[in-house]
């Protein structure tokens, strides 16, 4: 056993944790990363490799259940109507994120004020704005201003990706409809920007970007905190965080692949293991003081589970839209069904993402599990005709509400690599979601139709894309009702922090990671300005 | 099974899977299969086991009885040895010339050139509306 000590251990080199630690150790701070996963390389992604169709459907696949890698933990998904997915290694899920880039919009914070529902955030829409400036420019977001769908905020640093003739001609459509659409927002760079190259187009953005393109955090932060000093350790799977007689975090003990046990010391933990990792360890994570796992006295710790269901509708055009072009990522955005309009029987909403389906093998209908007379032969050839290259996808968020019953456990049967228990998730889609996700299908049909389809097929739930975990350890004011405070501190452990997803409150209708990372830099900053005040353990 | 017995087996499930039509030539025509399925295990070695299962049943009971015997009662062979097809088939030069489809594609642009949707017009149908968030 080893044992090192810091100022600050983070847990999970993922978004939160590779923001958390470049902006620690730039203020002079000794920052350890515990990271339980490896380093993955441009050149490693299947991208335009012959057999990327093979390698995206197992080693680069977003599930850990179907990738089931050393650096994974599996996960009970039996209660589940929606399978969370990740990657867990540097870079956390955004190795494999379609980097859609938005800002949670000023209602998003306040549902039950405006909707009646769920709770308020403790923070605002302006609370974060000069956070979200901030990280826009971090990360190197391809956009426009001007968008009505939003309060004004500065230019982004780079021009919006090409929306392609499928942009264009969806374009038209809502136009004609009256409705909103807007360039998409990535977090891709249409021209060279810090350590990433321009955007090729690929299309292959969620089984990891071959062209270093797309900004995953192990490009963004990664090298900064590490040439700040920051020391990253991986495959390092942390099995406990620990506590001092007085209730204070001590560090954490983890494991390495050798299945050797260490201890790093550190006056401040921060948990950014994802919506599900933080609240797994923290479960894990019992003691005398604290019986039912680390930071739990509310006993929400788990609970309140929100993973974004997203629906999809699918438009089959007569002649070539160019369906397989990326950014995947998306072309264009639409936000007119996004606030609660209260004539629709359900309250919240989403927004809509234009996006290509991809090659071939993604458009046969016998890989999709179409039974032999329908899915091959004669049929399978003529599916692929009619819709190769002539498609192109709505991908709609739908906003779940949190709901105590949602939620993840310790499983007491399913074990990780190293035996630590693994996660069940219990999760069901409530009816305002159902209703919702019902009208957002509905109205992203007609604008298909509008655009010139000749076939829309919708999905009502895609199962296995519950890459937005939420909710697990949820902030606010009130100690009995939530895990952390407005600045990510334990309410129980004045020196543990949660600066990832598990933070949110509601879910909102948007991809969450400029969220994430804005709140996560809003917090850092704080710690640092408060470390001189910081209880820690002696 | 000796590799002969797996190549006639996948030989034909595989031209039972692609076969030629007026448009399309079959998978036969257009890749050495041996090679493709040594390939594909080379890539995927965790498919070999379900594959080679499924195999398994078209050496013993025919081609047709095996895709009917797999799809109800052995869906990890059936979808394995789909996917081996298609990513075989979908690979073959011929055929992406056929479709037009060579993979991942990589296409140049100028991100500095102000978009059509600006100079048309397009966009300001979207902005003359005004703003449509809601005030919090
Ligand atoms: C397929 C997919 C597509 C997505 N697309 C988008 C998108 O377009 N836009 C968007 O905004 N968001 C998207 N997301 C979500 C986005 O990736 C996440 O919101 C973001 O990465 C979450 O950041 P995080 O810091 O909470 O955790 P993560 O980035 O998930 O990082 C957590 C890290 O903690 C590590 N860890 C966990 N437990 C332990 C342990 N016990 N010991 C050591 N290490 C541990 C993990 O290995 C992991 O690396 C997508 C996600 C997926 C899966
Ligand atoms: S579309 Fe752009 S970001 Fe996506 S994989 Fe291709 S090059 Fe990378």
């Amino acid at each position: 056993m080893t044992r090192q000590s810091c100022d600050v251990l983070i847990i999970g080199a993922g978004a939160s944790g590779a923001l958390a630690a470049r902006y620690f150790a730039g203020a002079g701070m000794s920052v350890t990363c515990l990271e339980q996963g490896d380093w993955v390389r441009p050149g490693d992604y299947p991208g335009a490799k012959p057999d990327w169709e093979l390698q995206r459907r197992q080693r680069w696949h977003f599930s850990p259940n179907v990738r089931q890698l050393e650096a994974d933990y599996p996960l009970e998904v039996s209660d589940a109507e929606v399978y969370p997915v990740m990657f867990n290694g540097v870079g956390g899920s955004t190795i494999v994120w379609g980097a859609q880039w938005h800002r949670m919009k000023p209602s998003d914070f306040r549902v039950r004020t405006l909707d009646g529902v769920a709770a308020d955030w403790p923070i605002d829409y302006e609370t974060l704005a000069p956070y979200y400036d901030r990280v826009d420019h971090d990360v190197g977001v391809s956009g426009l201003a001007g968008d009505p769908a939003y309060p004004e905020q500065p230019a982004y640093p780079l021009p919006p990706l090409p929306i392609g003739v499928a942009g264009m001609r969806m374009a038209r459509a809502m136009n004609q409809l009256g409705w909103h659409w807007w360039p998409g927002s990535n977090a891709i760079p249409s021209k060279a920007y810090g350590n990433l190259n321009p955007c090729a187009r690929l299309g292959t953005c969620v089984g990891g970007c071959s062209e270093g393109a797309k900004a995953s955090v192990d490009l963004v932060y990664w090298p900064a905190a590490l040439k700040d000093g920051a020391r990253l350790i991986t495959g390092a799977r942390v099995s406990e965080v620990l506590v001092s007689d007085n209730g204070l975090a001590t560090g954490a003990r983890y494991i390495d692949r050798g299945g050797e046990s260490h201890v790093v010391d550190a006056a401040i933990v921060v948990m950014c293991a994802n919506g599900i990792g933080t609240a797994r360890l923290l479960l894990q994570s019992t003691s005398k003081r604290f019986p039912d796992g680390l930071a739990n006295r509310s006993g929400l710790v788990g609970r309140g589970l929100m993973l974004h269901p997203l629906s999809a509708v699918i438009g089959v055009f007569p002649d070539s839209v160019e369906g397989w072009l990326g950014p995947a990522g998306h072309m264009i955005q639409s936000m007119e069904f996004y606030e609660t309009d209260a004539s629709r029987g359900h309250v919240r909403g989403g927004k809509w993402s234009l996006m290509p389906t991809g090659g071939p093998m993604g458009a046969h209908p016998g890989l999709a599990g179409a039974p032999f007379e329908a899915g091959w032969g004669a049929a399978g050839h003529a599916a692929v005709a009619a819709t190769l290259g002539k498609s192109v996808l709505w991908s709609i968020i739908n906003e779940d509400l949190p709901d105590d019953d949602n939620r993840i456990e310790l499983d007491g049967a399913l074990t990780d690599s190293d035996g630590l228990p693994s996660v069940k998730v219990t999760y069901r889609i409530g009816q305002n979601t159902h209703d919702q996700a019902a009208f957002q299908i509905a109205r992203a049909t007609e604008s298909m139709q509008a655009a010139g389809a000749v076939m829309t097929i919708p999905v009502p739930v895609i199962k296995e894309a519950g890459g937005h975990l939420l909710g697990t350890t949820r902030m606010g004011t009130d100690a009995g009702a939530s895990v952390v405070d407005s600045l990510g501190r334990s309410h129980d452990v004045p020196n543990l922090y949660v600066f990832d997803g598990g933070s949110f409150v509601t879910s909102s209708g948007v991809n969450p990671t400029a969220t994430i990372l804005a709140n996560a830099l809003r917090c850092t900053e704080a710690v640092i300005a408060a470390r001189r005040d910081q209880r820690v353990a002696a | 099974m000796t590799d002969a017995e797996i190549a006639v087996a996948f030989a034909a499930l595989a031209a039972r899977l692609i076969p030629a039509t007026d448009t399309m030539p079959g998978i036969g025509d257009v890749a050495d299969l041996e090679q493709g399925l040594a390939t594909v295990l080379n890539s995927r070695p965790d498919l070999r086991g379900d594959i080679m299962r499924g195999l398994g049943v078209a050496h013993r009971d025919g081609a047709d009885a095996a895709i009917a015997a797999l799809q109800a009662g052995d869906r990890e062979a059936w979808a394995a040895l789909g996917l081996a097809v298609a990513s075989i088939y979908y690979g073959a030069p011929r055929v992406q010339d056929i479709l037009g489809y060579r993979g991942p594609e990589r296409r140049t642009y100028d991100a500095d050139a102000t978009p059509n949707y600006v100079t048309n017009g397009m966009l300001d149908i979207v902005k003359q509306r005004g703003p449509i968030w809601r005030q919090a």
